[in-house]
């Protein structure tokens, strides 16, 4: 028990504006340090080797596989997840264009995918229709078929609208 | 009063689920843990197909917060729902690689993972066999050498004790041997698809704990929570009242979490470990490996047609590659069976689907339940032959196809309502703009830039494939409030069936949709019964089952309405919300007066709550002869077609999908934004098995495609650039407002669809599944001469 | 799930090595590669050195007529660097196609070069460049390049405590082009993955996935033909390759896209 009490290390992780300092094991990925320790469970694990997308949050601004990140590696920086996104109970734009386009089935790369697009439009308010296929190409759907969901992040890029 | 006949009906509503989807906020087995939860990992094989010459699991019972380690050999149960041959943990031998061979449950993952790799097993490898025909030779190393002493549903299978036959199903319809004789031409040809993975974004998820008292509760990521309570009941012999299944939400399924999956190892692991729940996920390569696919499948067709383009006799064989375990295989090739020669009527016919064990991961349902699979076959078949006879592949299917007053292969009279499968395709090819083809110097032309495009198209039918006596039911409640709470037992993972079926009661019980409660969580112990969420049955049982329900609370509430407005039960109406008299409609009672039993001024109270109850059952299926294969298996057809656009770089065979139509015969569109998402979904999850899924193997049967690494499915950038959806509306008789079911349908027959517009754009015939690049450009450069634009790829590129 | 190990995030690059000395120790840039070894069982490794941390080894700067890639920089900070799309496109081109958006925030140039998969993207084009990777290690600073970097299938010439401090690309004018083949348009391995630079009478063509290394053909065209430049270049690109069958592609196609590709890359670049 030892070895395993020094495979831990102490981090600051400031998640959805909030700072937790918390010891974390070293092997401990960010999405499990997400899920397990601070319960934020909209980030999912579909297949742990960044493949799906299906665990992507923001990290300073930019998205990435937490399942690729190490909790360790977290500290000190900034994480934004699909629980951060929407304040005092409005949607962000991104979330209600994906209800009234319907790019939702089983929810389950739902956060994932919404976290991607919010990503892109941050950085690209006004992508091209190829330009959101390349950003969410990592994020994998069985159910939409994309379409929907494409045509939701373009009427967000279309209106301009800016989530907070 | 406002007129609100139909409102609901039809109207694209966005699934009611949607916000707690968009927060994060809906729950998924995954996402939940229990007090006391322990955590499972499991061991699983090396080999396709090896006798377990022992087990030491002893240093793995010593680690520190192991609390149970299980092997085969200490649980005496099988499992199965039409044929029980499986196993919780591989027991005697194991029949596939990555089959579980023995499982352990801990206080931690790692301490799980840790005890997994401490546990030896010695093996004594077997002569394994793979490939379907060549199981069924006599000389075949058996999968099941017990296959005779299992149990299966008599009456509808037909397993083949001493074979790997898993169930030989036969349909005999008029002579085809004569209708061969009376042929102009005779067209044979084979058509195979490897297995494919279903590939939910959540991989199967559950949590179990056996408690002392002898209770078995269960949270799983399930298609059908009484299916699962029912098998465990009948494998543990438990009462099904202590059997404790709900189902929260459930990250797609598409057939895969139908049945039963690691439901009975979380139970025995929690029984072990002295009742503390038990929570097994599987990884990514679980689900690839151990968790079962889609069967593989060889088709072997052989069809007479006359010179007009009038097929006279089709004889085919079906050998699917079931894997080690064929429970639901077995169902699959009977469905496949009973549908197997497409929809056309053919007077002569001849089918034998043989499910046949092999030492490959075991197959299960997928999306299309079969009908994916020979479709390849069936549709690739129609336009060789249409375009060997030099009739346009569009005039010949409509020369064959089923219409009102056909007799199908089973002896099914078609009728006006039964839908309209030549409407499907004549609406996709007039929407892809079938018609004039290129002439040879156009062909030439393209050739000569590299890139040549072509259209296809193909027809697709599928009807329910479950037992004759499937059912369903629903509860109507209605709360303090006069909203109402709805409870079914079929799951929506994802469909948007609960929003359907919300419309509907709305619609029935004239009310806003705002206070109709689909109740999300499924419950075998609150919730009423529902056979299974599969076969796109959902929304027309579970449809019909909600006006039962809902009409059965509105007379309740009319019995009430009768004495306080002292009218005769048929003299009221039912609308906003209110029970009226219809020709005063002043004199009224709100639902919300009626809900939990009306109170006079006085006091006085009569009624009660009001709970609707309504339930349906399959009408007039029957068993099929097991001769002949004759009766009637199907609820309800639903119709579709597709056509494709398609463009090919004639060097690399690298394919773009360019337009992709489909047309589905739904008798009344419920919900027209989720009907399309259907389609949408399900054209792409076909351009998956079209162009690039299938298992890939090592010699000895180890899987290399066991991870998204080495399986690729398509992503946003892999699909086509114009989806268009059509739907015909055929009123289905008995169904919900004339609804039929469109789960499946989306996806079958995409890859026929594009196989034939490769064959149009390029004059090559591609007869495997998945259609990659690479099989392109061999198919090309294997032609020998005779192809259009052949000549100039010759001359410049083909050494 | 990962096994147990140690996590050191050293500030210098001296740290590093001293650390690196450890047995059973590895270098973690990405970890997009590393975490993924690692969940599969690959690797073992008891100590991770990530070396995020080290100031130096950050950042895409020109010193001397030299690009410099730090070993921490990102394939879309490559991506995105106004400077490398003006002198190099052909490094955007191949980055563009690696893995997903995600990926490519936390996978590094160096990184890729280091995990030496046959099918690494950057190594094509980064070879064509003739680029050079810096290494520092116990016995101080040595120049690889590029082309003697790769032992075999995962395999660099690093020694246990080296680490690659930078990459450093030498600018000069010239014509780029990365073409890639894939099962799929998103994100997947390179089925095969062909790179070109043509500069004054230079041609340097490199093929990925076709061999156990990425593999560099470097020609005089001066004094060839158009026609000529075509069949040397492609005789000469074929007898370097040697693929094989797996789940991607067979060796057979894989070696007809070679020749088409180089035929294609070069009316791009001639």
């Amino acid at each position: 028990m030892g070895r395993e009490e020094l495979l831990k290390k102490e981090i600051t992780v400031t998640v959805n504006g909030e700072t937790f300092t918390k010891s974390v094991s070293c092997n401990k990925t960010l999405l499990s340090f997400l899920r397990d320790d601070l319960y934020l469970t909209g980030t999912k694990e579909g297949c742990g080797e960044g493949e799906c997308g299906a665990c992507t949050v923001i990290m300073d601004g930019k998205p990435v596989n937490s399942c690729l990140v190490l909790a360790v590696e977290a500290d000190g920086h900034e994480i934004l997840t699909i629980e951060g996104l929407s304040r005092n109970g409005k949607l962000h734009p991104i979330q209600e264009a994906f209800i009234r386009y319907q790019g939702i089935q089983c929810g389950f790369c739902t956060p994932g995918m919404i976290m991607s697009a919010k990503a892109l439009l941050d950085r690209n308010p006004h992508p091209t229709e190829e330009e959101i296929k390349d950003a969410i190409s990592g994020n994998l759907c069985r159910c939409t078929g994309y379409k929907p969901i494409i045509n939701a992040i373009k009427d967000v890029a279309e209106r301009g609208e800016k989530g907070e | 009063m406002k007129k609100v006949s139909n409102s609901y009906i039809g109207k694209s509503i966005p699934r009611m689920e949607s916000f707690e989807k968009v927060t994060g906020i809906a729950k998924y087995v995954h996402d939940m843990a229990l007090p006391g939860m322990l955590y499972a990992k499991i061991l699983t094989s090396p080999h396709a197909h090896a006798r377990i010459v022992g087990i030491d699991k002893s240093e793995a019972e010593k680690l520190p917060g192991i609390k149970a380690v299980l092997v085969g050999s200490e649980l005496p149960y099988k499992l199965g729902l039409y044929l029980i041959d499986k196993d919780i943990l591989a027991k005697g031998k194991v029949r596939y690689q990555g089959e579980a061979v023995a499982a352990v449950a801990a206080e931690s993952e790692e301490i799980a993972r840790r005890a997994i790799e401490l546990i030896k097993v010695d093996y004594e490898p077997l002569t394994p066999v793979f490939d379907p025909v060549e199981a069924i030779q006599e000389d075949a190393p058996l999968v099941h050498e017990d296959l005779g002493s299992y149990n299966y549903m008599k009456g509808v299978f037909n397993p083949i004790a001493g074979t790997n036959i898993a169930n030989h199903f036969k349909l005999r319809k008029g002579d085809v041997e004569k209708g061969f004789k009376e042929s102009y031409r005779i067209f044979e040809n084979e058509y195979t698809m490897p297995q494919v993975n279903h590939v939910p974004l959540e991989t199967h998820a559950v949590i179990a704990e056996w408690t002392k008292g002898g209770r078995i509760n269960i949270y799983t990521s399930a298609q059908s929570p009484f299916a699962v309570r029912n098998l465990m009941s009948i494998a543990f012999k438990i009462p099904h009242s202590k059997i404790h299944v709900r189902v929260p939400y459930v990250g797609g399924g598409f057939g895969g979490k139908a049945g039963i999956h690691l439901e009975p190892l979380a139970a025995c692991l929690s029984k072990k470990a002295g009742g503390r729940p038990v929570k097994i996920v599987a990884s990514r390569e679980e689900e690839f490996n151990t968790i079962p696919s889609r069967q593989g499948l060889t088709a072997r067709i052989k069809t007479g047609v006359s010179k007009e383009g009038r097929i006279l006799a089709q004889e085919i064989v079906y050998y699917w590659d079931a894997g080690a375990y064929a429970d639901y295989g077995v169902n699959i090739g009977r469905a496949s069976g009973y549908s197997g020669a497409g929809p056309y009527e053919i007077e002569n016919v001849k089918l034998d689907s043989y499910t046949i064990y092999t030492n490959h991961p075991f197959g299960t349902a997928y999306r299309g339940f079969g009908h994916v699979e020979f479709f390849w076959a069936i549709e690739r078949q129609m336009d060789i032959i249409a375009r060997e006879l030099g009739i346009d592949p569009y005039e010949f299917r409509m020369k064959n196809l089923l219409k009102p007053g056909s007799i199908t292969i089973t002896g099914e009279k078609i009728r006006e309502n039964t839908g309209r499968v030549d409407k499907c395709l004549k609406a996709v090819v007039k929407a892809i703009g079938w018609g004039k083809q290129k002439t040879e110097e156009e062909k030439q032309e393209e050739f000569k830039k590299g890139k040549v495009t072509g259209k296809g198209f193909a027809v697709l039918h599928k009807a329910p494939a479950m037992p004759t006596f499937t059912s369903c039911s629903a509860i109507i409640k209605f709360n303090e409030d006069g909203s109402v709470n709805v409870v079914v037992s079929g799951v929506d993972y994802g469909q948007g069936t609960y929003t359907a079926l919300a419309q509907i009661a709305a619609e029935v019980l004239k009310m806003p949709i705002e206070k109709v409660h689909m109740v999300w969580e499924c419950d075998t112990d609150t919730g009423p019964y529902d056979w299974q969420t599969v076969a796109s049955r959902f929304t027309f049982m579970g449809g019909n089952a909600i006006i039962k329900a809902a009409h059965d609370a509105i007379d309740q509430m009319k019995e009430v309405a009768s004495a306080v407005l002292r009218a005769p039960k048929d003299e009221l109406e039912i609308g906003n919300e209110k029970i009226y008299v219809k020709h005063n409609p002043d004199e009224f009672l709100t639902y919300r007066e009626v809900a939990m039993g009306y109170t006079y001024p006085n006091g006085n109270s009569i009624g009660g709550p009001i709970i609707g109850r309504g339930k349906y059952i399959a009408q007039g299926l029957t068993n099929l002869d097991p001769e002949t294969g004759q009766g009637l298996p199907a609820l309800d057809w639903t119709y579709g077609a597709h056509a494709v656009e398609i463009e090919i770089d004639v060097r690399t065979g690298e394919l773009e999908l360019k337009k992709v139509v489909s047309a589905f015969d739904v008798g009344k569109v419920v919900n027209k934004l989720l009907c399309e998402g259907q389609v949408i979904g399900g054209v792409v999850q076909g351009i998956g098995t079209s162009l690039y899924e299938g298992f890939v193997y090592t010699p000895d049967g180890r899987l290399l495609t066991n991870s998204f690494t080495d399986y690729k499915i398509p992503t946003s950038k892999d699909i086509p650039d114009v989806i268009e959806p059509l739907f015909v509306e055929t009123p289905q008789l008995d169904g919900p407002f004339g609804a039929r079911g469109v789960a499946e349908h989306p996806m079958i027959s995409v890859h026929a669809a594009i196989g034939n517009a490769i064959y149009n754009a390029i004059g090559v015939d591609i007869m495997e599944l998945p259609i990659t690049s690479e099989r392109i450009w061999r198919a090309i450069k294997e032609k020998k001469g005779g192809i259009s634009g052949q000549k100039y790829l010759k001359d410049n590129f083909i050494p | 799930m990962l096994k147990p190990f140690d996590y050191y995030r050293p500030a210098t690059k001296d740290e590093a090595v001293e650390l690196l000395k450890q047995s059973n120790s590895k270098i973690m840039a990405g970890g997009t590669d590393l975490l993924v070894s690692m969940r599969n069982g690959a690797i073992k490794p008891e100590v991770i050195v990530d070396i995020k941390g080290i100031e130096e080894l950050r950042g895409i700067s020109i010193d001397n007529d030299v690009l410099r890639i730090g070993a921490t920089v990102t394939i879309n900070e490559i991506i995105d660097s106004n400077k490398i799309k003006e002198i190099f496109p052909v490094l955007v081109e191949a980055g563009s196609v690696l893995a997903s958006y995600q990926v490519r925030n936390r996978a590094t140039v160096a990184g890729n070069l280091c995990n030496a998969s046959p099918a690494a993207d950057m190594a094509p084009a980064l070879l064509v460049l003739q680029a050079e990777a810096e290494v520092y290690g116990s016995r101080g600073l040595r120049q690889i390049p590029l082309k003697d970097f790769f032992a075999g299938v995962k395999k660099t010439n690093l020694a246990q405590d080296e680490v690659l401090t930078s990459i450093k690309v030498p600018i000069r004018l010239g014509k780029g082009k990365y073409i890639k083949k894939a099962r799929i348009k998103g994100p997947d391995l390179s089925t095969v993955g062909v790179a070109c630079f043509k500069e004054d009478g230079k041609l340097r063509i490199a093929v990925g996935a076709c061999a156990p290394t990425p593999r560099l053909v470097e020609l005089n065209v001066s004094a060839m033909t158009r026609k000529e430049i075509f069949e040397t270049a492609k005789t000469e690109v074929m007898n370097v390759i040697s693929p094989i069958d797996d789940v991607r592609a067979s060796a057979e196609y894989r070696k007809a896209l070679v020749e088409i590709f180089v035929e294609r890359i070069l009316e791009e670049v001639l």
